[in-house]
């Protein structure tokens, strides 16, 4: 008997769990994009763990590596992405040593995404139900016919009508395409969905729905979210947790209310006052003087350290490390610890 | 045994099922020498009763395909009534064996005389029955397709009846598609027998049916040969154009959506193909395979597809750039889905009109292959009258020369016509303003001036315009709290 055959016939698991803390562990994870100039170091470091039930949200400016962060975990990047360090932790397996069918065994089946704009993540050619159904047909094994019925019950459940299963993605609004695609994501009932600026392209109202939407969906179905935004005040309204990214790192990492109230980093406090606050007395918004540097050659030091307030002579030289300043509350910055 | 059955996995029982009996053919194909009747294996039981010699093997080949798509199509649709796969493989089928039957008359020969004996009727007929059912039942699972379908036919059609080039075109086609269809009801067949002669060699257009275009060097009627000439032609250009189709639109989404090294071998390929000066590369085939109907369609649908192949391949650049392709490849699909339910249906508008295009030009190549003598001796096309009105000296035989000369003028330009005109509908860039369906409201309204930017975008200029933007906060700094 082979060993393989052995630990069958006992019952035993053929894979070990690792031990992990949390649903999804990130440990300094690193991807980089390779361009004729050299490596763009675009996810450069990063570390967070995501609880079962929680939601997590990234933040931070355009180009500091959110969605390529999100991705990464998926291991959906462009031709010329690598995933190059570090390790992802999902459920008791490492998704960064897995192969491109193991990852496809878990995409979508336990780890969906709800990509960016949902106009051009529907193919305008094909029934909208129909793209609905293809998950539920590749990963249950289901036929057309059940499949179809269980698209029409995630349309009932993210409140669209039934009988708009046989739409084409034209014939539907804004609002109800991301309905749609929320309602893709939920098909194979996934652990983790992760939300691409879900809430992008809409406006405000249609915003808040989907919002309210996303929230309902998560206490009804025990769903781990990770929230990818721009808008922080969108993370301030859904999120348990929160991760402030800039230029490729973790710069803050905390729970929302530690964030919000409390910020410690230079960034993020900055960052919070470029939104102009309702509660408090009218005053400018202010914006953050200079551009995130350039990723081929980052700057040795903290990548802040240009655009910082309170940068001193080690910030321009050594790079900080995440501490955590008090508990559950991480900072990358040598002034502040 | 697993409780799902036999041991096979569900995705590749269909695809067992249809290639072993095709491959068998293919091995037979090429390990028996020529002119040698196909004596032992599967072979022997579709060969006994279809094809005695190698050169009837590419009609062996329609045969067994259409009967595996039988097979398959039928499984399907009784393993699950409500996949429309198995109705579309049907369709194919019926189509296939209609076509078949219409070229050779019967199952049992292939030479293309046309008779329609007992056997050959009762295909057509079955055929037609069964796309009428399958259409049928495509038809009864859901109404709301139906409707939608015939809705986009409508708004086709509307388009389409706009344009009068393809109007042209299609009054053309129709006129010789009829001619070609009902050929056995125009003109007998046994006049083209070179015994049967209707006056004296070269008399010139007189009274009598038979005698309206006169006559040839034999005596032998032209018009009974126009008409039968135009089924020929037709059917190669259009069988050709299948063969063309196929290769070059499965090679052009290939190489486009794989890209790499895998595109760059398949584009290099059909670099090769497209500099290979094609007519001298199909001479060259036609003497070593034969000079044989089926041997003309292989030859014109194998030279003629690179073409088609590198205007796909830069429409599915495009089109696997786009973000559902990205998602498709998140949930998990295999290439192969992806290719054929994302990016085919994408680009099929430009192969849909790109095919069009190519049926002119295989009809053209049939006619050139035929006059330059590789045609099949056996059946008279247009390039074969033109061919043997060239043999006799032509001088003076104008009504020999002039009939199959303009025809061809005639159908090629009318396919031309007719794949411009889908070229214009279905690529709304090439559409004219007034055929918009009138929803322009800047074209109704020529008098209120329309200020134009530089990229031919409208400008919107609102009275207030200071020359700054406006959303600066320092005007609202007194307002009280």
């Amino acid at each position: 008997m082979t060993p393989v055959a052995e630990k069958a016939a006992r019952g035993a698991p053929l894979v070990e769990r690792i031990d992990h803390a949390g649903l999804l562990e990130v440990r300094d994870m690193k991807t980089y994009f390779k361009l004729s100039q050299g490596w763009v170091k675009a996810v450069d470091g990063v570390s967070f763990i995501l609880e079962p039930g929680e939601s997590l949200g990234l933040a931070g400016e355009s180009g500091c590596g959110k969605t390529t962060a999100a991705l990464s975990i998926l291991k959906l990047l462009p031709e010329n992405g690598r995933l190059v360090d570090g390790d992802i932790f999902f459920d008791g397996r490492n998704l960064a040593k897995r192969t491109e069918y193991g990852m496809s065994r878990i995409r979508w089946k336990e780890i969906a995404i709800i990509f960016q704009g949902a106009m051009n993540a529907l193919n305008p050619v094909q029934q909208t139900g129909k793209q609905i159904a293809e998950p539920i047909i590749l990963h249950e094994g289901l036929s057309e016919a059940r499949a179809m019925a269980r698209a029409r019950e995630l349309f009932d459940l993210v409140g669209i009508n039934p009988k708009r299963i046989a739409d084409y993605p034209h014939q539907l609004s804004g609002g109800m395409r991301q309905r749609a695609m929320i309602a893709m994501a939920l098909a194979c009932n996934p652990k983790l969905i992760i939300g691409d600026e879900p809430t992008t392209a809409l406006d405000v109202m249609v915003q808040a729905q989907i919002l309210d939407l996303i929230a309902r969906l998560r206490k009804d179905l025990d769903l781990s979210f990770i929230l990818i935004s721009h808008d922080l005040s969108v993370m301030a309204e859904t999120c348990d947790k929160g991760v402030i990214m800039y230029a490729g790192k973790v710069v803050e990492s905390g729970t929302t209310t530690n964030i919000f109230t409390n910020p410690l980093h230079p960034y993020t406090k900055q960052l919070i006052r470029s939104f102009p606050n309702i509660h408090e007395k009218r005053e400018m918004v202010s914006s953050i003087p200079g551009d995130p540097p350039n990723l081929l050659e980052p700057p040795p030091g903290c990548r802040f350290c240009p655009r910082c307030e309170i940068r001193s002579a080690l910030c321009a030289t050594e790079d900080p490390k995440l501490a955590e300043i008090e508990p559950g509350h991480f900072v990358s910055c040598h002034e502040v610890a | 045994m697993s409780p799902r059955g036999p041991g096979v996995p569900r995705r590749f029982r269909n695809w067992i099922f249809f290639w072993t009996p095709v491959s068998w053919l293919a091995l037979e194909m090429i390990t028996y020498p020529k002119d040698r009747p196909i004596t032992s294996g599967f072979g022997h039981i579709i060969g006994g009763f279809i094809a005695p010699t190698v050169a009837n093997y590419p009609a062996v080949m329609t045969g067994a395909i259409a009967i595996c798509l039988t097979a398959v199509g039928a499984v399907g649709a009784l393993r699950n009534a409500k996949q429309r796969r198995s109705y579309s493989t049907l369709l194919v089928m019926a189509i296939l064996f209609w076509v078949w039957t219409l070229v050779t008359g019967d199952l049992s020969q292939f030479s293309l005389r046309g008779q329609h004996t007992t056997v050959g009727w009762l295909f057509q007929t079955i055929a037609i029955l069964l796309a009428a059912v399958v259409a049928w039942l495509w038809a009864a699972g859901s109404p709301e397709r139906v409707e939608l379908t015939v809705w986009n036919t409508r708004q086709m059609w509307k388009l389409f009846r706009g344009n009068w080039q393809g109007m042209a075109g299609l009054y053309i086609l129709l006129f010789f598609a009829a001619v070609a269809l009902f050929a056995p009801f125009l003109a007998d067949h046994a006049k083209l027998d070179p015994n049967s002669y209707v006056g004296k060699p070269f008399s010139p257009p007189a009274a009598g049916f038979y005698m309206w275009l006169g006559t040839d060097r034999m005596g032998q009627s032209v018009l009974a040969e126009f008409i039968w000439s135009a089924r020929i032609s037709l059917v190669v250009g259009l069988l050709a154009t299948v063969i063309s189709t196929i290769l070059g639109a499965g090679i052009g989404i290939i190489a486009g959506f794989y890209g790499g090294w895998i595109g760059e071998i398949w584009m290099r390929i059909t670099d090769a193909f497209l500099v290979i000066p094609w007519l001298p590369l199909a001479m060259v085939i036609a003497s070593i395979w034969g000079k044989n109907f089926w041997m003309i369609i292989l030859i014109i649908g194998l030279t003629s597809w690179p073409g088609t192949a590198r205007v796909v391949r830069s429409d599915v650049l495009r089109v696997r750039e786009l973000q559902f392709v990205e998602r498709a490849k998140a949930i998990g699909s295999s290439n192969s889905h992806i290719m054929n339910k994302h990016i085919m249906p994408n680009v099929f508008p430009l192969i849909f009109a790109n095919t069009i295009l190519v049926v002119a030009i295989a009809i053209l190549s049939e006619t050139t292959l035929s006059f330059l003598g590789l045609g099949d001796p056996f059946n008279f096309s247009w390039g074969t009258m033109l061919q043997y009105c060239w043999d006799s000296g032509a001088s003076g035989l104008w009504w020999w020369l002039l009939p199959p000369g303009i025809a061809i003028v005639l159908v090629v330009v009318a396919f031309t016509f007719m794949g411009t005109a889908f070229d214009e509908i279905l690529d709304p860039k090439l559409r004219k303003r007034e055929e918009s369906g009138g929803d322009n409201r800047f074209a109704k309204s020529p008098d209120v001036a329309i200020p134009v930017g530089p990229m031919g975008a409208v400008v919107i200029t609102d009275g207030l315009d200071t020359g700054h933007p406006t959303f600066g906060h320092s005007d609202d700094k007194g307002d009280p709290q």
